[in-house]
């Protein structure tokens, strides 16, 4: 067999790895909170490089003019922000310039890769890297943690425990790490992040893509990630997932009309007892020590902003926010949510940019009706405002890429519902039919990349 | 009609664009670095060492104890900006506590005592016709709030009206028609005296009913409980809560005057630092023997290379932001390439010459070459290319008639048809004709009734890309085949 191995191929596949690889490494992971590293430092340029790498490549590529005119105002923009942040706060001026030139290369890298018709391609490189992480994470937490079978090869130290102090952090050949227990002393398998919900985060939105990015999904990618979901322990996580669950199974038309007669019974009864789960759920982390610090998140934020509304109290000005915790937990000050960091940090000067790709999205969504990037988005929001990851890669990438969510099962609706008895039996029929369809796709695609008018 | 299709470039394209203005860039980049070194001496911004000659080492102090100096002084405004912050939120703190010990002295709750406290139930049973009942029921509940003023009024111990509601429950049963009255204090000899102040208020608001209205006959049977004691702890809950959130607000105000008096020490001692580290560099500065006074302020070498660099830097970066600006957004045609990627016309032939020196601007040749497009041909060259384009379509489609059009000016487009029908054969040129842009020109139109195809020949430099967009579009909807373009 002849392997025939395209380098500008390759050289893109493994640019747009290493992109996906950045995002999950900003996202809080332990070996950005070692106390001796700066491997944050080092995301934020490699972000650069690997923008200007992904430009280089795509250096002969023919791209619409416009996607250029976006991408010099979002500059021009970015730049006009830089200028008056400087202006009127002062606070961390040099941590809002990287900030603003990471999000910067973030868009650059979505706009040229949306032009390929690639940026599709990247959601998929994420979680396949998430799935990777997830099934090394599962080993070591069931193996390690748990049975005691393997042990763990050392301890590192992590500054991140939200009082300025240093910790020490079990480690498994720096793949796994053992950050947090539970109440009832179960290990929590993070991974490799800082803390639970971080690592929720990273696996509820690979989970989102399997189920609403990809065409088609995949039982053993989707069962390491629910698994994986599970042993966090995270409320969030659960409930994100019994939605997500709920709302893919329920928004996919059926191949049978016995099938949509049952969904049209089954749906009242699921959906009753979807909420009594959740209910149940919330009400228990509520009544948590958590729950409380995570509503008190809410109050300090809100009271920060009401302190300076225009132009907030100064990106990642944390010090100041916590002036407005309670007394209480005084032991846990750690932020818990985005809108209000936002809101607090940035005031309405930062909030703007956010809700303006927010409304984008959602209009977007609703005038080429697709409901799997509506879904995406309503589950997206919701971790968005329980966990604390506004300024994170990840999240500012998702805000810039949402054309990609949807796109390919779109087409796949397009597929007349027949029952798979009578797929097979019609199989080449089916099969012109199912090509002709293929073919509007990829015609679309090559439209789009300006290879034929 | 959908631009955005047509219009695609290449990030190659606008690199080159960029660099083909070298000169512009090189200007940038001299007068940025100069401007920037220039503003430094005038604002008196970078305090460094003197151009030296000698004495390295002591310059190398002076550069460190600024630095210090810089720090220094960052790190005090910082804790002067957090002294501010923390007394904005004292300030709050106290407001709350104020606002909220003022709300407490109206209080009864707060003032009263939780436990042994002395009760009593009054029923009131009004008997008689039942819709004068059920009115007089409704009108004595209804009003009980004046009930409340009169009582205050006539304790005189300066109870409020509020104060007294607390201390009172009245409920109404509008199908017996029956006022439960329950009044409490701390002890049994003022629960008595406002009971009776409650059961003279009611019956005078009965005796008044029945004057008002002559013909009703109405009967107010009155039974009193006996007083008993009891522990409230809707009073008890209330206090706490209050004392909770007095001693929280005080902690709070506490703990940030403490954190203000830290945060204020540690000024004083930044202060301290700034002072020590000034007279450093003062008896540094004093102590330069070898140095050159330049304006207001002295300058290094180190700094005046750092900032011409930065200088230089955002010199290029601002010329090539101009010049993204101008390719990104210009209307104009800038070379033949821009016929094919940003109106979707291919090209027939080229007879714009780019303005190249001979034997000069090599790079820009260069340059073209490695974006992919090759200028090389004499103007001969170029023409003959033209016609043999011209020929190749007439003759292989078997047009009769081909109109030379275009969104340029007419001088330009005819200038172009006498060149080619000038070198064409006889019979080829013959089926040639030209015109005005057709979309406002009569003649051209009547040209166009009778013609197979159309030649686009549009001016680099002065074509706009919407006219052009706009004829082909006028075109296509009439049918009109186009053949190709040329660029002059």
């Amino acid at each position: 067999m002849n392997i025939r191995i395209e380098p500008r191929k390759t050289a893109v596949n493994v640019i747009e790895y290493l992109f996906a690889a950045i995002l999950i490494l900003n996202c809080n992971t332990i070996w950005t909170s070692y106390e001796e590293t700066s491997l944050n430092r080092f995301l934020k340029i490699a972000a650069v490089v690997i923008t200007v790498l992904y430009i280089l490549i795509c250096l002969n590529t023919r791209v619409q003019l416009s996607t250029y005119k976006f991408i010099f105002l979002f500059a021009v923009v970015s730049a006009g922000y830089f200028l008056i942040y400087t202006a009127v706060v002062r606070y961390g001026v040099t941590n809002y310039l990287i900030f603003l030139v990471d999000a910067l290369c973030i868009y650059i890298v979505v706009k040229l890769a949306e032009s390929d018709g690639r940026l599709t391609g990247i959601l998929y490189k994420f979680e396949n890297l998430v799935v990777i992480l997830a099934v090394i994470s599962l080993v070591f937490w069931l193996f390690g943690s748990i049975l005691g079978v393997i042990h763990s090869s050392g301890i590192v130290y992590s500054a991140w425990t939200g009082e300025d102090s240093i910790t020490e952090v079990p480690s498994y050949f720096n793949l796994y790490f053992e950050t947090q227990t539970t109440e009832y002393g179960l290990i929590r398998n993070t991974g490799i992040f800082t803390e639970a919900p971080m690592y929720n985060f990273v696996l509820c939105i690979a989970l989102l893509i399997e189920l609403f990015a990809r065409r088609s999904i995949s039982k053993i990618r989707c069962g390491i990630l629910l698994i994986a979901i599970l042993t966090t322990v995270s409320i969030t996580g659960w409930c994100i997932t019994i939605v997500a669950l709920f709302a893919y199974y329920f928004s996919r038309r059926s191949l049978t009309r016995t099938g949509e007669f049952l969904k049209a019974i089954v749906i009242p009864v699921a959906l009753v007892a979807v909420f009594v789960l959740l209910y149940i759920l919330i009400a228990y982390r509520l009544d948590t020590g958590s729950g409380i610090i995570r509503l008190d998140d809410f109050k300090a934020g809100f009271k920060a902003w009401t302190t300076h509304i225009w132009f907030g109290c100064g990106h990642e000005n944390y010090d100041y926010v916590k002036l407005f915790m309670s007394d209480f937990r005084s032991f846990n000050l750690g932020f818990s949510n985005s809108p209000t960091q936002i809101l607090a940090q940035g005031g309405i000067f930062l909030t703007v940019p956010y809700l303006l790709f927010t409304f984008r999205w959602i209009k977007t969504s609703i005038t080429e009706k697709n409901l799997p990037r509506i879904l995406f988005f309503i589950c997206f929001i919701c971790l968005f405002t329980i966990t604390v990851t506004s300024y994170t890669f990840l999240a500012i990438f998702l805000f810039m890429a949402y054309s990609a969510i949807g796109e390919s099962r779109q087409v796949q609706d397009e597929v007349p519902a027949i029952s798979y008895r009578r797929r097979r039996v019609i199989k080449g029929k089916f099969r012109i039919k199912f090509r002709y369809l293929g073919a509007k796709y990829y015609e679309g695609i090559h439209n789009v990349n300006g290879k034929e008018c | 009609m959908d631009k955005t299709n047509f219009e695609y470039v290449t990030p190659r394209s606008i690199l080159v664009y960029i660099l083909k203005h070298y000169k512009s860039l090189i200007a940038g980049l001299i007068i940025g670095a100069v401007l920037l070194v220039a503003l430094c001496f005038f604002i008196g911004e970078i305090s460094g060492n003197s151009v030296e000659e000698e004495n390295t080492t002591a310059d190398e102090d002076l550069e460190e104890a600024k630095e210090n100096l810089n720090i220094a002084e960052e790190n005090l405004e910082n804790l002067q900006y957090q002294l501010q912050m923390q007394e904005d939120i004292l300030e709050e703190y106290e407001n709350e506590l104020k606002k909220y010990e003022e709300n407490w002295e109206e209080d009864i709750y707060i003032q009263t005592s939780a436990s042994d406290r002395s009760a009593i139930d009054t029923v009131y049973q009004i008997n008689g016709d039942e819709t004068s009942a059920g009115q007089l029921t409704n009108l004595i509940f209804a009003t009980s709030t004046n009930m409340y003023q009169e009582i205050a009024e006539q304790l005189n111990d300066g109870k409020t009206a509020y104060n007294i509601q607390c201390l009172f429950s009245v409920e109404a049963d509008l199908d017996l028609y029956q006022i439960v009255v329950s009044v409490s204090d701390e002890s049994s000899a003022g629960v008595r005296e406002m009971q009776e102040l409650s059961r003279r208020w009611i019956e005078d608001q009965c005796t008044e009913y029945m004057q008002n209205h002559p013909n009703t006959e109405l009967n107010l049977e009155v039974s009193e409980g006996d007083v008993y004691t009891y522990f409230d702890t809707d009073i008890f809950s209330t206090q706490r809560t209050a004392e909770e959130k007095k001693i929280s607000l005080n902690n709070s105000i506490n703990t940030e005057r403490n954190s203000i008096t830290t945060t204020k020490n540690n000024i004083l001692t930044k202060e301290k630092e700034v002072e020590e580290y000034e007279e450093k560099v003062e008896s540094l500065e004093k102590s330069e023997k070898n140095s050159v006074s330049l304006g207001r302020a002295s300058i290094g070498i180190r700094n005046i290379i750092l900032f011409a660099f930065l200088g230089a830097i955002i010199g290029v970066v601002v010329v090539a932001v101009i010049y993204i600006f101008c390719f990104l957004f210009s209307k104009r045609l800038r070379d033949p390439e821009d016929m094919e990627s940003r109106t979707g016309q291919n090209l027939l032939g080229s007879l714009w010459q780019p303005p190249y020196r001979p034997g000069k601007d090599r790079w820009k040749r260069k340059l073209d070459r490695w974006n992919g497009v090759q200028y090389d041909l004499n103007s001969e060259e170029q023409m003959n290319q033209l016609l043999f384009a011209i020929r190749l379509k007439i003759q292989r489609n078997g047009y009769t008639r081909v109109v030379l059009t275009g969104s340029c000016d007419a001088s330009d487009i005819e200038c172009v048809y006498q060149e080619v029908t000038k070198s064409l054969p006889t019979d080829v040129s013959q089926k040639l004709a030209w015109g005005d842009n057709p979309t406002w020109n009569l003649e051209t139109e009547k040209k166009l009734l009778d013609a197979d195809a159309v030649i686009l020949v549009e001016k680099i430099g002065e074509s706009e890309i919407k006219n052009i967009r706009e004829l082909r579009m006028y075109l296509k909807n009439n049918e009109i085949q186009v053949i190709g373009g040329i660029a002059t």
